[in-house]
């Protein structure tokens, strides 16, 4: 699943470790989604979303 | 409840202080007793919970044990067939010699846990690098 995660991060001048701090997830966790090597559950994306002002469509897009 | 750096710790305390002593410091070293406080050990360290223990870790630490448990036990078979030329695992013990023929159960549960362990440090390793290579520390 592709996602704008890193592009939001990196717009608002956050660190992968501060993204984690405000997700409750660590920073390997925030690497993980970001290089999408892992799709986040639907709470997380949910945090993620909601943490960005965005929707999860808006985030995340079902790369088929 | 236990702490999870104290709960971890208590594992390695277990496997490079307490094993050793087991089987070279007391009267009569036997391997099952040593076996079972390095298996013990590696549990701990296995399951105590990371600083951050969020969802990623937990399907990490649930496929490293699934293909571990899966790895070990085709080890156990293979070292089985090689020691008696079948797979009759329920045969433990040679009748006339008493020679171990298989491996223990203790033995099973410190491969799946060395295993287990090997696997989610390695994918938490390869979870913190980013796609041009760069180590975590550098990436903003």
């Amino acid at each position: 699943m592709e996602n704008r995660v890193r592009a939001l991060r990196t717009a608002r001048g956050w660190s992968q470790g501060e993204l984690g701090q405000r997700l409750g997830v660590s920073r390997q966790t925030i690497n993980a989604i970001e290089t999408e090597k892992y799709d986040p559950s639907l709470p997380l994306a949910f945090k993620i979303a909601r943490l960005f002002g965005q929707t999860i469509e808006q985030i995340f897009q079902d790369a088929s | 409840m236990m702490k999870s750096s104290t709960t971890r710790r208590l594992g390695l305390v277990l496997v490079f202080v307490g094993a050793p002593l087991l089987q070279f410091a007391m009267p009569y070293a036997n391997w099952i007793r040593t076996s079972a406080a390095i298996a013990a050990g590696l549990m701990l360290v296995f399951f105590a919970r990371e600083g951050i223990h969020d969802e990623r870790v937990q399907e990490l630490k649930l496929r490293a044990v699934t293909v571990a448990f899966s790895v070990s036990f085709t080890l156990t078979l293979i070292l089985h067939w090689f020691l008696n030329r079948d797979f009759d695992v329920t045969r433990d013990f040679d009748g006339a010699s008493m020679a171990m023929r298989s491996i223990s159960a203790f033995d099973l549960i410190i491969v799946t846990m060395a295993t287990a362990l090997a696997l989610f440090l390695y994918w938490r390793w390869q979870d913190g690098i980013s796609d041009d290579g760069r180590s975590p520390s550098t990436t903003s």
